[in-house]
């Protein structure tokens, strides 16, 4: 024994004393109780003297075995290749999700925005139908005496008027067309018919 | 960002920004000893592998959910504790300990004298833990292994294991009654010699 020895039944009995307390055990006795089994390690003689006060104090601290180095051997280095496949294979299975996900999600994709065309298509119809004149409004405004007779010299004026005529919604009228005939000085003015088969267009060709 | 000097709540903290680096540093710094907590935990150190891998995955997996109030070994260490305990609970790993048990049984049959407790191998120490330590609940054990082999204070074995420190104090002490019976009744030649110092010190 050295003077650094413990007295193992002083000290076993300062602990479980302190371990009856309500914060069970005590910050000094217990450094002092880590002090002493780390003493222990090296001594004989405290390994002896510990286990004749409680021989449970086998399985205390390095006594009840630190692993041996060959079971520790590359142990650390396995386990943390194990957690990064296991990540990488749940990232790549993530991925492969996301994938299979976006392509169920395409098809359908697909059908909505067709029919959101389809939807536009028949409601720009029906608003156009129901503000296109009539067959009798368009007659009449094109109706002997209603207008002066068209000569080529007015037609840029008649235009004008057929065109307000027309009044079509702004998102389907389109402006007659207009452009220059080759080199000629001659341009041609387009107006459309209303559309329902009534109505034919109206092509002019104008020399200015 | 090198984690190598960052303390272990940074290293959480990393975690929590999905910093996989933050991840390989805390492996790298606990893989040891929590391996060790749960063989000890256990009783079968390629169980104990596979749970400190799970719970590696575990810690991950819940690394938002961290509550700071806990010091990260305490947090890490419920883990573990818990999928040990629930290992403990499982009948195939009573099997394997009954198995451990077995061997250790064998190799004392073939010695001719009865050795002492002080010259037992570390090894040998872990079986004879091993078979005394199958008497106990799984909470008990765990009280046990986290007081008086990691030496922890008992206000962290409650937080560790979720339960009152009362509870902490009543499964230490009644985990130590019943190893020292066990000990005595499997082991007498190894308890002899403590029992005749014990009651010696006690006789007025």
């Amino acid at each position: 024994m050295t003077s650094l020895c413990p007295d193992w039944a002083v000290l076993a009995r300062e602990r479980e004393q302190a371990e009856r307390r309500p914060e069970i055990g005590d910050a000094n006795v217990d450094a002092l109780w880590q002090d002493a089994l780390r003493h222990r390690e090296g001594c004989d003689r405290c390994r002896a003297a510990s286990l004749d006060v409680d021989p449970l104090l086998l399985f205390s601290g390095a006594f009840a075995g630190g692993e041996d180095e060959d079971d520790r051997a590359g142990e650390v280095d396995a386990i943390r290749r194990r957690v990064r496949l296991e990540l990488d294979g749940r990232a790549t299975e993530r991925r492969l999700n996301e994938a299979r996900s976006a392509r169920r999600r395409l098809p359908m994709a697909s059908l909505l925005a067709a029919g959101v065309a389809a939807a536009a298509l028949g409601a720009s119809l029906l608003l156009w139908r129901a503000n296109a004149p009539s067959p009798a409004e368009v007659a009449a405004a094109g109706a002997p005496g209603a207008n002066p007779p068209i000569g080529l010299e007015d037609a840029p004026a008649t235009l004008a008027i057929a065109d307000a005529a027309l009044a079509l919604p702004d998102h389907i009228a389109m402006a007659p067309l207009v452009e220059p005939l080759g080199d000629e000085p001659l341009q041609v003015y387009q107006v459309p018919g209303n559309g329902n088969g009534a109505d034919l267009d109206v092509v002019l060709v104008v020399a200015p | 960002m090198a984690w190598a000097d960052a303390p272990d709540a940074e290293l959480l903290e990393g975690m929590r920004g999905d910093d996989e680096l933050a991840l390989d540093e805390l492996m790298r710094r606990k893989t040891a000893p929590l391996v060790q907590l749960a063989t000890r935990l256990v009783g079968d150190r390629e169980d104990a592998r596979d749970i400190v891998q799970v719970a590696f995955l575990r810690i991950w997996d819940s690394r938002r959910r961290f509550d700071r109030r806990f010091s990260p070994n305490t947090w890490i260490y419920r883990i573990v504790s818990n999928l040990a305990i629930d290992h403990l609970r499982s009948r195939s790993s009573r099997l394997r300990s009954l198995q451990s048990f077995q061997l250790h049984q064998e190799h004392l049959a073939g010695e001719s004298a009865p050795r002492q407790l002080d010259s037992l191998s570390a090894r040998e120490v872990r079986a004879v833990f091993q078979e005394l330590a199958s008497t106990l609940s799984e909470k008990q054990r765990a009280v046990f292994v986290l007081r008086e082999m990691e030496g922890l204070k008992g206000r962290e074995i409650a937080a560790i294991l979720g339960i009152r420190p009362s509870t902490v104090r009543n499964h230490l002490f009644n985990s130590r009654r019943l190893l020292r019976e066990e000990l005595l009744k499997r082991y007498p030649e190894y308890a002899r010699r403590a029992g005749a110092r014990r009651e010696g010190r006690e006789r007025p």
